[in-house]
């Protein structure tokens, strides 16, 4: 994949990634390995982003204070930095997950009419 | 910053822990453990752009960037001294004379009073008759003031103050020193903290003698008494009476004129021992000039409705008095001096600015060029940066960067000398104004607003560098430059013309400023052997105040009978006499003046300067009579007041006659006829680059002034004339001050002070431009010569003469100084129209002036372009060959 593709590709995600990982962290602290597997696994597979784009996604939530971290041992005895929502970010979740829904909802009453329309 | 360090070092960690965990998920999942690593770093993405991209969430961009520029810039100049400390050192030239010259000005004009709340201050004026109107701002009589003071109630106070002179006794040495005589509401009003002591006891204002204190300035705290710790309660003597000190003014009080700074305060209780022909009681005498401060919420306009209206009663009340006179309020930071002197200094200081701006401009000229010249020699390093993707705009800004970092190392070393060197520079402005009768208190200050000035300068000057180079320097093609084509490529011609451009530019200035220079040195040597209608050699002078040791008008009279007898008797002494102003000083009266029968001819009257001179007068000035007598014993106080009038003024008066006999009228209102009884020669009184001017001289033994000036004429050298007058004085009454005694010629040097202070700025500024312009040429030939040394290799492989690259590298040269020369000459020519006012016998475009300077700057810029020119001669053609 061309450099100019996968920015493109990060610049989609950035914004719907952060969504994720807060979502993913309201059922309890986990560190970045954990998150990545939950996010594949809950959308089945179809996302599949490089998990390397956690990191800076993780750093930034960091940095706008929804997420704090801690140091602490996982499950295999081996060190991680293990994240969780704060309380900012709690609230950050719900604004966020509310305006996705209308979006959602949105398009989708778009797109149901001209489906029927360009039945043959 | 610790938060992100932190974040940063765990974040490798971090990542090969998830790195380690995906391959063990993957071995779980049965691959074998080499393609489990692979995948599990494959899924993971690029380690490094991961890192790079984490790393930014942290950054403040601009500020990491900016911190980068700097040290960038820093290591740049370091490495190459040579140009940085003579680009440091320009800069602080260029911006150091800006800077000082500013600070003077904004002392002058802009600082606020130091005093309390300064933006509540407001001057009061008196407003004259219309038909009188010579000032449009008059200061107030002293029971008018009171009158305001008492009646007002919209100020919180209203102080006055004059400016004045008395004699100060030290050590057995009498000096006349400027003070300010004020209401004993003075420092109160303006919310003063006295230094050491107290202010002044207001209650005692109309009680005459009542208050016989001083407040000291500290300059002269320090100056006159050594700081003395005790001088609170010491006594001093002040025209022959003793005051005690009570008080020191703090250290940045320098009065309320600005530019005239007191010794010492006085109450006006003492105005009988300070002051006379001023009476304190006196509606008719305006002489005290007064500020009030505004009550909280009162407009300038409220309060001046309301002294108008006081104003309008007292015209009532005292018609005669106070005929017309109203008043007008001006906000005290609006008035320096007085409202009629202030445009004058403006004006004179925006001069003066001007002028180191335009030697701010040739050394930043100088510096461009210095930098074009380098940017060459960087193409290839800037190349390499826009190749690696740094964009136009960072690069501008690195540009710039290294600039401002010039201006600011030049700008701050401007400072930092301007500070060190203030005492020096002070005390050289003082100097400057010992000859004048007022104290000038000119001070180098470093305040806020010089700050900020020097920091617009120095932005200015980081823009006027900088942007032409660096904007040059980003468009230049990158294939051409990495190919590192020779000069024949085209890109290096336009930068050659830019150069070119600059060195005319600096050229130009350069010749304008020596070229005022020139003229302005000849007007003043012409100035200097004008014939002033009388002879000032071997003649001493000396001021006598027998009024502030109480004489009255015979006791005076006599007095000087007795003063110009025994001078006259000393061995050397040729004559004496006595005057009461000496020409050429800066003691000048001027009345109207009218001939018989044409009093009430407004276009007969002239405006006539006049002197009361004694009878030895003109015999001791060597001032010839032309025609009729001078003063001799017949002409007594009750006989017919008599005149003599110069050539000039019988002209006017009576063209084709004789004067002898006829009768002159002077203005006011007292109709006294003067009969003309000699004419004398005519001489200049004011300045010596003056017109003819008439004037009249009125017989001291009808008018009988009590203070006077003695002029007396040596057979030899004046200066031992000069110990024994203060002897003779003493030994008349050791009570009656004594001041200025000097030759005449140092006391007629006054004048001279303008003309000899400019002819000084421009030369010092023309000469510094033209030294600053030369290097600029110098440099920029040496660079274009440097650029043609592989065309000239190739020349003197072809054969050519080292006389014929001689010749044309010099023409070369020699053209832009001819081109610089003309435009400079061009330029002054429309320019010194604007000296010709106080330029004397010399013609605004004098052919000599512009002839000398055009060939000083050739020659100049010959030896400027020689270095460079014989370097090329010598070159070796392998060499220059070879070169890139």
């Amino acid at each position: 994949m061309s450099t100019k593709e996968q920015k493109e590709r990060i610049e989609l995600l950035q914004g719907t990634l952060d969504l994720l990982i807060l979502r993913t962290l309201l059922l309890g602290p986990a560190h970045g390995h954990a998150i990545a597997k939950a996010i594949e696994f809950k959308s089945d597979d179809v996302l599949q982003v490089e998990q390397g784009s956690l990191y800076p996604a993780l750093h930034r939530l960091i940095k706008r204070g929804w997420i704090s971290f801690e140091e602490g041992t996982s499950e295999n005895n081996r060190r991680a930095k293990f994240y969780r929502l704060t309380p900012k970010g709690r609230r950050q979740l719900a604004a966020e997950t509310r305006k996705w829904g209308k979006l959602a909802g949105a398009i989708a009453r778009i797109l149901r009419p001209a489906e029927q329309e360009g039945e043959p | 910053m610790r938060r992100r360090k932190r974040m940063m070092e765990d974040l490798d960690r971090d990542i090969r822990e998830h790195i380690e965990r995906e391959t063990q998920d993957n071995i779980d999942r049965g691959m074998p453990p080499e393609e489990a690593r692979y995948a599990a770093v494959r899924k993971f993405g690029n380690v490094t752009l991961v890192k790079e991209e984490t790393r930014e969430v942290w950054t403040v961009r601009w500020l990491d960037e900016l911190i980068q520029d700097v040290r960038f810039g820093l290591r740049t100049l370091r490495k190459n001294p040579s140009f940085t400390i003579v680009a440091v050192l320009t800069l602080a030239l260029g911006i150091g004379a800006n800077t000082a010259i500013f600070s003077v000005i904004n002392s002058i004009l802009f600082k606020p009073l130091p005093v309390q709340a300064p933006q509540e201050l407001v001057d009061v004026f008196n407003t004259p008759p219309k038909d009188e109107a010579i000032l449009q701002y008059v200061p107030l009589a002293y029971p008018d003031y009171l009158d305001y003071r008492d009646q007002n109630t919209q100020l919180t106070g209203l102080l006055a103050f004059a400016p004045t002179e008395v004699a100060l006794e030290r050590e057995n040495k009498s000096e006349l020193i400027p003070v300010e005589e004020v209401t004993g509401n003075y420092f109160q009003v303006l919310g003063l903290q006295l230094k050491l002591g107290r202010g002044f006891d207001e209650a005692q204002d109309r009680v005459p003698g009542g208050d016989p204190a001083v407040v000291l300035s500290y300059a002269a705290w320090h100056s006159k008494f050594a700081g003395d710790p005790n001088i609170i309660g010491k006594t001093i003597t002040i025209n022959e009476h003793p005051m005690t000190v009570v008080g020191v003014a703090p250290q940045n009080f320098h009065g309320l004129m600005r530019v005239v700074a007191p010794d010492l305060w006085a109450p006006i209780s003492m105005d009988s021992v300070l002051h006379l022909g001023n009476p304190v009681e006196d509606r008719g005498s305006q002489w005290m000039f007064t500020m009030g401060r505004l009550k909280h919420g009162t407009s300038l306009g409220q309060a001046q409705a309301e002294l108008q209206s006081i104003a309008a009663r007292l015209i009532r009340m005292y018609p005669k008095s106070n005929k017309e006179r109203s008043v007008v309020l001006l906000s005290a930071d609006q008035v320096k001096i007085f409202p009629e002197a202030d445009k004058a200094v403006f004006a004179a200081s925006m001069v003066l600015l001007g002028f180191a701006g335009l030697i701010l401009l040739i050394a930043c000229a100088n510096i461009t060029g210095m930098l074009m010249a380098r940017a060459t020699g960087r193409r290839r390093e800037i190349a390499m940066r826009m190749a690696l993707g740094g964009g136009r705009l960072r690069l501008v800004r690195q540009l710039l960067t290294e600039n401002f970092l010039l201006s600011l190392l030049g700008g701050t070393s401007a400072l930092l000398i301007t500070s060190l060197l203030n005492g020096a520079l002070s005390r050289a402005l003082a100097s400057f104004s010992t000859s004048l009768p007022i104290g000038l208190g000119l001070t180098i200050d470093i305040d806020g607003r010089v700050l900020g000035f020097t920091l617009a300068v120095m932005l200015g000057t980081t823009f006027l560098i900088g942007l032409i180079p660096a904007l040059k320097t980003s468009t230049q093609g990158l294939a051409d430059t990495m190919k590192m084509e020779t000069g024949a490529a085209t890109g290096t011609r336009g930068k050659h013309r830019l150069l070119n451009t600059l060195v005319v530019g600096q050229l130009a200035i350069s010749v304008m400023l020596l070229i005022c220079a020139g003229l302005s040195l000849r007007s003043l040597w012409n100035e200097s052997r004008v014939n002033p209608g009388f002879d000032p050699a071997n003649m001493v002078t000396a001021a006598f105040n027998p009024s502030l040791a109480a004489y009255n008008t015979q006791q005076a009279s006599t007095f000087y009978e007795q003063l110009t007898a025994r001078i006259q008797a000393l061995p050397g002494v040729e004559s004496a006499s006595d005057t009461d102003r000496l020409p050429l000083t800066l003691a000048v009266q001027i009345g109207s003046c009218a001939p018989e029968g044409k009093e009430n001819d407004p276009r007969a009257k002239l405006s006539v300067g006049t002197a009361t001179v004694d009878t030895n007068y003109f015999k001791t000035m060597r001032i010839p009579i032309l025609r009729g007598r001078a003063f001799d014993d017949e002409d007594k106080p009750k006989s017919t007041p008599v005149v003599i009038v110069n050539q000039t003024l019988a002209n006017r008066f009576w063209p084709g006659q004789d004067p002898i006999g006829k009768r002159v009228v002077f203005g006011g209102e007292i109709k006294n006829y003067y009969e003309v009884v000699g004419v004398a020669v005519d001489g200049k009184y004011i300045t010596l680059g003056e017109a003819s001017r008439p004037y009249a001289y009125r017989a001291m033994r009808q008018v009988e002034y009590k203070d006077r000036t003695l002029v007396a004429r040596t057979m030899g050298d004046p200066q031992a004339a000069l110990a024994l007058i203060r002897d003779v004085s003493r030994q008349l009454d050791p009570k009656v001050p004594v001041t200025n005694i000097e030759t005449v010629q140092q006391a007629t040097s006054a004048t001279l002070l303008l003309p000899r202070a400019g002819g000084t700025m421009f030369g010092l500024f023309g000469f510094l431009g033209l030294v600053l312009a030369s290097i600029g040429l110098y440099g920029v030939f040496a660079y274009t010569v440097a650029q043609r040394t592989h065309e000239i290799g190739v020349r003197m492989a072809l054969g050519a003469n080292p006389l014929d690259i001689l010749r044309m590298v010099v023409r070369r040269g020699m053209g832009l100084a001819l081109i610089g020369a003309v435009l400079g000459l061009i330029g002054a020519f429309a320019l010194t129209r604007e000296l010709s006012i106080i330029l004397y016998g010399i013609s605004a475009t004098d052919p000599l002036t512009f002839v000398t300077v055009a060939v000083v700057l050739i020659l100049v810029a010959m030896a400027a372009c020689y270095v460079p020119a014989r370097r090329a001669m010598g070159a070796d053609p392998m060499v220059a060959l070879r070169y890139e």
